[in-house]
């Protein structure tokens, strides 16, 4: 049974609309990923479905049950959910273990409690430190203890709210493996919310991109990077090196950087999206020349933004490739673009 | 709308034909994420025209949110020369979600800016609402404390005395220097007044009626007044602060997700904290303010202690002092209630929290002063 169908969520805040028609799937013990800029409204989604807010329309089905019906709303506490949030969320004068005992306390026989608590801090490596306060604890340490207190309650559907959002980055890494060993061995389905391509491309079965409030595509982080359906997938995706062609009479799409097949219409002007590794610095006369605007080093690979025909792009090199800015290089894609949108002739 | 089960799905058709110095634009068939092309193709044709182009959707199918979402998109972009038109009432539902409404003909109405009076109505709508929605969370809040104190703890509700206990200690005791510092100079301030106003009637022989008129202002109102405000400025803030950073930490969202009601298992607490340890200050102050007025009668105008005594034993009915005692659990409640709802309304950021505050102790030390007056008005109507 699917764990979650969300169908045409909408909701506002005032005169403000955040959801206007959200609609995705979560399928029991997968990781889906909803992926989206920030203020795109994913986090009302997860409030949503968490029964944190009522929507405005559309309705919410967990495990087969309609969550959001008039008539007989579930609570947040009967939706089978656990919850990470972005703030910890953790009680300021609770130790360790008594976060752990107030979330046993409704879903464990009392003489289970304490083995569940030993169980849960031995998974999220957190025994021995039991009579600790939050305050008294890392970043990392205390986002494990929130995973350990959402797994208390035994949820067959786990939310997370970008929980790693507020950590380094070195901190960050380890911990969404971490959060992903120990979801899977507890083999509840997730639905992780991040606007970090990295992470949901890391983590996720399934993706789900939304923007302004609705669902702009769904597939696997594979499917989407490599062949987005349209050109606003693309740009979400970050596949934003963009360049002008126009197709031939055959339908060719040519680009100064090279020429794909398509189904575009003869003599139809473009937008081709290529993902920024896709360029290479071509051979003698080969490829067209792009003005270097400037470079960055990002220690495995260098991120330079050229101009080509007026258009901005960034794409990745080897590190050894260093023009000055000013200078131009000639470039040319080593693979057909992502996607392309046409323009208005 | 698309959902499991349902039939095949219908290719889209756009149909153009003219009408007056219109273009219009038939849709037939679902609108879907992958109809779209055929409804853009169409639209751009019409438009290359150069007339203004109508929309029909009355033959409109299904639809998703991305085909809608893309209609949209293209509606906004023609800045009024592409207008939508029958759309049946599930789309246009889901598509007034999305602003300006400007995309809809005939259905909707008016193309005009907005004029003046229009945004002077707009914005008193807007305050009327806002105070409105404060008042009815208010009132909720209320009846959820009644609910959590009287029905709740039959219904398995646990009442967490514990809890209420400990903070009226908190409250109560962290609050007795700066009420005895207040009070005790009302005292003072009383006697040298009243000693002032009673000279005028007959000089330093009616220095003895001091005692009466500090005593009952004080145990009537000046005590009850004075440790209100306090309370709230000290306490009633503290509470929608603490409230509020919870809030802001998803501490509360937590709790709801767990199954624990936050009203009863943090603001019961700490409404039942001021309703017991407010009219404990409250009866201190009393003591304490009749002891500053003591001191100007006695050891300022020479009143004699056994009289003075004596005097305000005779002008202090019980009844005054459980009137104040009677009031300031009013005030305890009403503090603890608007310090609580300030502190769940916080939305967004810490400096909401802040807002918030502001606004919970200058509303608090209304609502105190307002039930004064209401008390004040029904004990001298009934003569108590």
């Amino acid at each position: 049974m699917t764990a979650l169908i969300a169908d045409l969520l909408r909701k506002s805040f005032g005169k403000q609309p955040v959801l206007r028609g959200l609609s995705f799937r979560v399928e029991p013990g997968a990781f889906t990923f909803l992926l989206g800029p920030s203020g795109c409204g994913k986090t009302t989604a997860l409030r949503l479905i968490a029964g944190l807010e009522e929507p405005d329309g559309g309705t919410i089905t967990l495990f087969g049950e309609k969550a959001n019906d008039p008539r007989s709303r579930l609570p947040p506490a009967a939706r089978g959910i656990g919850m990470v949030f972005q703030h910890d969320a953790l009680w300021p004068h609770m130790t360790v273990a008594g976060h752990l005992r107030y979330a046993l306390h409704r879903r464990t026989a009392r003489g289970e409690r304490e083995r569940e608590a030993r169980r849960l801090l031995d998974l999220v490596r957190l025994a021995g430190m039991e009579g600790r306060l939050p305050s008294t604890l890392s970043g990392g340490e205390r986002q494990r203890l929130s995973l350990a207190r959402a797994l208390a309650a035994r949820p067959r559907l786990m939310l997370l709210d970008e929980p790693t959002r507020n950590l380094d980055r070195p901190l960050a890494r380890p911990l969404r493996r971490e959060f992903a060993r120990v979801l899977r061995e507890e083999g509840v389905a997730v639905l992780y919310v991040t606007h970090d391509h990295e992470e949901a491309f890391s983590l996720a079965d399934r993706l789900v991109l939304m923007d302004e409030g609705v669902t702009i595509a769904e597939g696997s982080p594979e499917e989407l990077y490599l062949r987005p359906p349209d050109a606003r997938a693309a740009r979400l995706l970050g596949l934003t090196a963009t360049v002008h062609g126009v197709a031939g009479a055959d339908g060719e799409a040519r680009t100064p950087v090279g020429a794909f097949p398509s189904r575009l219409a003869p003599g139809t002007p473009f937008v081709a999206f290529f993902r920024p590794e896709d360029f290479q610095v071509g051979s003698g006369q080969e490829g067209e020349p792009a003005l270097v605007r400037g470079s960055r080093f990002l220690g495995a690979e260098r991120e330079i933004d050229l101009e080509i025909g007026g258009l901005e792009f960034r794409a990745r090199f080897s590190p050894e490739v260093d023009p000055p800015p000013g200078s131009t290089i000639r470039v040319v894609a080593r693979r057909a673009p992502a996607t392309f949108e046409e323009r208005a002739r | 709308m698309v959902l499991d089960g349902e039939p095949e799905i219908v290719p889209m058709t756009a149909e153009t034909s003219i009408r007056g110095p219109d273009r219009i634009v038939r849709l037939q068939g679902d609108l879907l994420r992958g109809h779209i092309a055929v409804v853009e193709r169409a639209v751009d044709e019409a438009l290359l025209s150069g007339a203004d182009v109508l929309l029909d959707a009355r033959c409109v199918g299904r639809f998703d949110s991305a085909g809608a979402e893309l209609l949209v998109r293209r509606l906004k972009a023609a800045e009024g020369r592409l207008l939508l038109m029958n759309a049946r009432q599930e789309l246009r539902a889901f598509l007034e979600a999305l602003p300006p409404p400007e995309v809809f003909k005939g259905e909707m109405t008016s193309f005009l800016r907005p004029a003046v009076a229009d945004l002077l109505v707009d914005t008193a709508t807007e305050v009327v609402e806002r105070i409105t929605d404060k008042v009815r969370r208010f009132v909720v809040l209320f009846l959820q404390f009644v609910y959590f104190v009287t029905v709740g703890p039959f219904l398995g509700h646990r009442l967490r005395l514990d809890r209420a206990a400990g903070e009226t200690i908190a409250v109560g005791i962290d609050a007795l220097p700066i009420v005895a510092l207040v009070a005790v100079l009302m005292g003072l301030i009383l006697g040298f007044q009243s000693a002032a106003q009673l000279e005028k009637f007959g000089g330093e022989g009616l220095y003895i009626f001091s005692a009466n008129l500090v005593g009952v202002a004080i145990t009537r109102e000046i005590g009850p007044i004075l440790t209100a405000i306090l309370i709230a400025g000290r306490s009633g803030s503290a509470i929608t602060a603490e409230i509020g950073t919870m809030a802001v930490t998803e501490e509360l969202d937590a709790l709801r997700v767990m199954g624990l009601n936050p009203v009863s298992f943090l603001v019961v607490p700490k409404i039942l904290s001021l309703v017991i340890s407010l009219p404990c200050l409250v009866m201190f102050a009393d003591l304490v303010g009749i002891g500053g007025g003591f001191i100007t009668g006695c050891l300022v105008l020479g009143v004699p202690f056994s009289e003075y005594w004596a005097q305000t034993q005779e002008a202090i009915h019980l009844s005054d002092v459980f009137t104040g005692l009677a009031k300031a659990a009013v005030f305890g409640m009403l503090i603890g209630l608007t310090g609580a709802a300030h502190g769940m309304m916080v939305r967004g950021g810490s400096t909401d929290v802040g807002l918030k505050t502001t606004s919970a102790v200058v509303v608090s030390i209304a609502l105190v002063i307002c039930s004064d007056l209401i008390f004040t008005m029904l004990f001298f109507l009934g003569d108590v």
